[in-house]
Parts: C-alpha cells; structure tokens; sequence
C-alpha cells in the first residue's frame, strides 16, 4: 500500500511539475520562438546548493546575468559559481486539461479503475515531463557559452546600458 | 499489454530528452546570413539584435539590401526593455547591427505526446462508455471490509454475504482475514459500500481463536475451526496446460485460472496436487486460497437485467416463493463448487474429502479441508480438484497438520466509528437482533473489536450477516427478457450452454484485461514465514 501511495503521489508531483513554467511570463508559446523578445528562462543551481531563476539577459566567458524579476532586477552569476543549469526556451504545451479529466473519469471505470488509474497518472506524468523536457536544455546537452544565442542580449549587455537598467 | 505499456512510456521518456537542436542559429554579419539564404525559407522570421540593445523582429517579408547596406521588412522594434518602440515598415543599417538571428519553425515536436494523450483519451472514453452502458462488468456488489480502511477494493480483506441479493437470501458468511495481526486489544475494520445497492447488514462479528507462537487456524467449509501447527509446501501441480507448481505454491495473488468452455458454462476441469509423504504425522488438511472470476457477477446482473421493469414485482415473490428462491440458487448447483478429493492408496480410487464455495471475485478465500482417507504407506499424498472451468482461480496450496478443533470466541463490535465520530445508532442496529444497519453507497463504517486479554495472538474471521439490493439502472431495462429468466431459472443447465458464448465475449476482455494488467501483488504478512 505504502508503494502504491507513494507512486501515485510521484506521479501527480511528476504531472503538476510538468505543467507550467511559473512566474516566466516572458516564454513564448513554440510557434513564437521566432518573433519572441525576450531571453529564455534560466535555472541554476550554483555550487553552494542556492537556487537562481529568471530571464538569461547575456552571458560571456566569465559571468551569466540574469534578469529575476523587475523587484530585484538583474544579479551577475559568475560561471565559475555554476553547478547546473536548465534553460527553458518555450512553454511547454499544457495536458493538464486533457490528462486531468481523463484521470477523473477512470472513476468512471469501476473495478477496472485499479489498472486506468494508475496508466492515466503514468501517463500524464509521462506526457508533461516530454513536455516540458522538449523545450528544455541542460548541461548535458549545451554548453555554457551556446546559451548566448538564448540571451536577451546574444552580443553582450550593450554599451551604454547599465545592468541596473533592465527589466521589462 | 505491460510491454505495449512499456513501450509507449519509453518511448515518452526518451522523447523527453530530444529537446529540438539547431532550430537557432546567430549571424554576426550580414554576408554570413546571405550565405544561409538556402534555408531561409524555414526562418521566415529575422531578428536583429542592434548594437545599443534594441531588437527589430522582421516577419517574413524582409530583405537584406547590400548595396543599401540596409535590412527592411514589416515588424516591430522594441527597446533594451523591450517595450514597442515602433512597428510597421523598418529599415535597420547593416552597421547598427551586433547580430542576426533566426530560428526555424518547429513543426510537429507535440506529435508524439498528442498521440499518447488521445490513445489514453480514447481508452478512457470507451471503457468509461462500456461501464456505463454495462455495469456488470465494472462495479462490485456487496459489503466489502478492509483492516486497512484507505485499500482499494481489490485488496478487500473480506466480502460479506455475496448471494444475498434480496432479504429471502439473507444468510451469515464468514470470512478468514489473512492480514490481521492485530498488535493492541483493540482491532479495527472498515465496512465499506462501493457500489449502487443498498446494504442491509444484520450483524457482524469476529470470531477469534487464540493460538501460540507459529500456530495457524483455518476454517472448514462447513466452518468448524481448526488449530494447526505445521505447514507442508506443495510439491507438485499439474492442470491440462502443465505443471502449473509455482502458480499454486506461494499465496502472492499469482493465480491459475483457465478460460471458460464456450461450448458450455457446466464444463469441468482437474487439478491434481501432490505433496511428499515424509515426516506427515497426524491428521492433515488441505489450505487452498481461491476466488471466483467475474462469472457469477456476470450471472447475478443478468438476472437481474433480464427481470427489466419488473425486477421489483420478482424480488416481491421471492419473498414469498421457495420454488423461486430455489430457481434462483440453480444456476450456483449447475456450477457447482470446488470438489477436493484425496487418492486412497488402499482402495486404489479417490475419494471426495469436502467441498469449497465461497461467492464473490475481489477478496481470496482462504479455507480448510480435513483430509480423511488414509495416508499410511504412501509415498506422495495425492490430491485432486475438481471444479467448474472458468469459474475459480486458485492461488495457494498447502497440507496443514491438525493440532485440534477449536471453537472461536465471538465478539460483537463494541465502537462504531461514522466519519471519525461515534455512531451509537449503527451500534445499536449492529447488536441488536432483528435490527438492521443500513448502509447506503460510499458509507464506510469503521468497527472497533475489544480483543480480550490473555492470549498471545489470535487468529481472527469475520461473520456477517445481511442482504443488499443492487439498484436498477436506467440501462439495464432495455435487457428485460423474462423468457431468459425463466430458462434460468427453470433449465439453468441448457442456460449454461446457450449463454456460453455471450459469456465467452465478455470474458474475453474483462477476465484478460483482469489478468494481464495487474499492477502489483500483495502477500499474506505474517502468515507464510
């Protein structure tokens, strides 16, 4: 029972993570990409286990500046500092809706309800973690000084703009 | 079925890596952009990145002009903070530009991930669609009870009076519950009703023996209780599709079950068990855990669909009607029960030790047949079962040496818990002769036991008594076929053989998927060790 619990509460984690990129309101929807003003959305983890998230403003060969939101404004990352990253260049496409009715109506299913709930979770889980990891680069699949072209500002943070200057 | 699962997921999850790779791609000047002209027409948009921070995003209709040394096209231009500075018809100097960028369209990335949404869409739909158009084949019947009341049905600990199914086939069953090792003097268990009926419960009870360390207590079909020491493995089993010994040897819900004959629902088959001899002292029982198919569910629901509109005006001359009552019970005597015979070395024949029967498909049964016949001098104890085709299947076997009978306390429950608060009323009705708790669908009824003290563990059974009426379902009217009743009623046998190819469809998807798609196996803790 304990197992069971456990994979369902993986599963629905796994769904609900899946979904949505928050508070990244700058991310374009696929189809966007290529008329998107923004830079793309950068989470890193830096060597002392803290967390940094927001836009990837620009990057060069020492430092990742990155725009957290229009409160706190930009913060400079040195490279050196980086354990991780993920870069998120789109929204992922949403399946909650569908996957969550259809997981719904497995109470439709009676008996069978023990063999469809448990794929409609796999499944859902499946679908937004694809999702999510189609528009989704980490380290393993990019290096650091390819996410220039993902930046706000792939040539550098321009001459005459002060990083204290940015925002949206 | 678990491989085409397999797949599909693996192939999500590999899915989930392969995030678009070179869809972007930046020019620092202008000629290095001509020179890519070829795709372009994948890249219909082009953004330049001017050197003091703005973007000019061009749609498809941009142009770079070297002699001019310009870029134009219809778009937009946005600040370093990106908010519009201008939009319609631009021209951006070759020269202001840090660089070009463009991105090919992305087409057919959810491809993948919309095909596995609308195959678990469609699998959703149609068996959503088959449940409700035929209930029968997805929804339980009678009380079920749960030591851990957050189970789900399938791993119910006991089903209460399955055939009861109107107040004239009211009767007490009783149940083993394998899992209960109680650790306190109080023992708990949830009553649940999980399906459209109406249960009338007349009493419950747990009927406890006290045991020793290592001491089991099984009971008989015609529930007498016996105190077993001993337990002896299952050397062989063979059925008519082979040595079936490992199905039979482990109570782990890894089960043997055969299809149904779709010539004839009557059909017998054999199992034969075989055990070594040596070191058998005293007298010997056969444990065997068994549950039915979905058969009898299948045949419960028909009669009732059959009976259409008039399934109230039936039901009425049940009560009144013992020809009626034993129609109803004849379809149960032409499908018989499990028969255990055991091989009389002596008299070179075998010879009938009991019979087990025990309605209902969610919860495995586990009870106990004395064997009679003689096992001096032999060397293998041979036994064999004889039983319907389709219609049980069979998860554990094993011989038990009898210590003695016992005769197991009786304890009415002493709290009953209705949502977490005390219901002295369902209480009452529960120890109340005559009085009935009447439990509606989704009431779960949590029974405190008072164990008494004095002994190191009991072994512990559940007898209930009660009837429940199923609910008739607006869909089911449209079966209405009383002259199909009657022939089951009347001539169950040649019922058997007509319905066995209706019978053999409905299996077909529910027993397989039943079978193949099990998620997990749950063991009997504490008992097997």
């Amino acid at each position: 029972m304990k197992n069971r619990l456990f994979f369902i509460c993986i599963s629905a984690l796994l769904l609900v993570g899946g979904c949505k990129i928050q508070n990244a309101h700058y991310l374009p929807t696929k189809a966007n990409i290529g008329i998107n003003r923004y830079g793309s959305h950068m989470d890193i983890r830096l060597q002392s286990g803290r967390r940094l998230v927001g836009e990837l403003i620009a990057i060069d060969t020492s430092n990742i500046i990155l725009l957290r939101d229009s409160l706190y404004g930009c913060k400079v990352v040195p490279i050196r500092d980086v354990a991780t990253f993920r870069l998120t260049f789109a929204q992922p496409k949403d399946y909650s809706a569908p996957l969550g009715i259809g997981t719904v109506s497995t109470l439709s299913h009676g008996y069978w309800l023990v063999f469809t709930l448990p794929i409609n979770l796999i499944t859902a889980a499946a679908v937004s973690s694809s999702s999510k990891g189609s528009v989704t680069y980490t380290q393993s699949h990019i290096s650091l000084q390819e996410l220039q072209m993902f930046a706000r500002f792939p040539q550098g943070v321009p001459e005459g703009v002060g990083v204290e200057m940015i925002g949206y | 079925m678990k491989n085409l699962i397999y797949t599909f997921l693996a192939l999500l999850f590999i899915q989930a890596c392969m995030a678009p790779r070179h869809f972007r791609a930046n020019y620092r000047d202008a000629n290095a952009l001509m020179h890519q002209q070829d795709s372009l027409q994948q890249k219909p948009f082009l953004k330049a990145h001017l050197k003091n921070g703005d973007v000019c995003i061009l749609k498809d209709t941009w142009k770079v002009d070297t002699v001019r040394n310009i870029v134009s096209g219809n778009g937009s231009r946005y600040d370093f903070n990106r908010h519009l500075v201008e939009k319609g018809e631009l021209t951006v100097v070759i020269d202001s530009v840090a660089i070009f960028e463009t991105n090919k369209i992305l087409e057919n990335t959810e491809d993948g991930r919309i095909t596995a949404v609308s195959i678990i869409t469609m699998m959703d739909l149609t068996l959503g669609v088959i449940c409700l158009s035929n209930p029968k084949a997805c929804f339980g019947s009678c009380p079920t009870f749960y030591i851990h009341e957050n189970d789900l049905f399938h791993y119910a600990d006991a089903e209460g009076f399955s055939n009861a199914i109107s107040p004239a086939l009211e009767y007490a069953d009783i149940d083993a519950l394998y899992h209960a090792w109680p650790a306190s003097d109080t023992f708990s268990l949830t009553m649940k009703n999980e399906a459209l009926e109406t249960h009338c419960v007349e009493d419950v009870q747990l009927l406890a023996v006290p045991v020793q360390p290592g001491e089991k207590v099984y009971q008989s079909p015609d529930n007498r209780f016996y105190r077993c020491d001993r337990l002896y493995p299952l050397s062989k089993a063979t059925a008519a599709e082979g040595n079936i010994t490992a199905l039979l040897s482990a109570a782990d819900l890894s089960e043997r079950f055969s299809p149904s004959d779709p010539q004839n629902l009557r059909s017998k088959e054999e199992v034969f068990l075989e055990f070594d001899a040596e070191d058998k002292q005293g007298q010997l029982g056969l444990v065997l855990d068994f549950r039915q198919t979905l058969m009898t569910t299948y045949f419960i629901y028909n009669a009732i669909g059959y009976m259409g509109d008039e399934v109230g005006d039936v039901f009425a001359r049940l009560e009144t009607s013992p020809r009626l009552k034993t129609g109803l019970n004849g379809i149960k005597k032409e499908l018989g029960s499990i028969d255990v015979y055991q091989w009389d070395e002596q008299r070179g024949e075998w010879i009938l030790q009991n019979s087990l029967y025990e309605t209902g498909p969610i919860a495995v049964n586990r009870q106990f047949v004395p064997l009679r016949a003689s096992q001096q001098n032999s060397e293998r104890i041979r036994l064999k079962i004889v039983q319907n085709k389709g219609l049980w299947r069979l998860d554990y076997a094993a011989l038990a040496r009898i210590v003695q009978q016992e005769q197991p306390l009786k304890i009415a429950p002493s709290t009953v818990l209705n949502k977490g608060r005390v219901d002295a009323s369902a209480l009452h009705s529960l120890r109340t002769e005559g009085k009935y708790l009447v439990s509606m669908p989704g009431s779960a009824y949590k029974l405190q036991f008072a164990l008494p003290q004095g002994a190191p563990h009991y072994e512990l059974f559940l007898q209930s008594k009660g009837y429940y009426l199923e609910w008739m379902r607006a869909h089911w009217l449209k079966d209405k076929n009383l002259r199909k009743l009657r022939q089951m009623l009347v001539r169950p046998g040649k019922y058997l053989r007509d319905e066995a190819l209706a019978y053999k469809e409905y299996e077909q998807y529910m027993e397989q998927e039943f079978w193949n798609s099990r998620i997990d196996t749950k063991n009997f803790s504490g008992y097997e060790k």
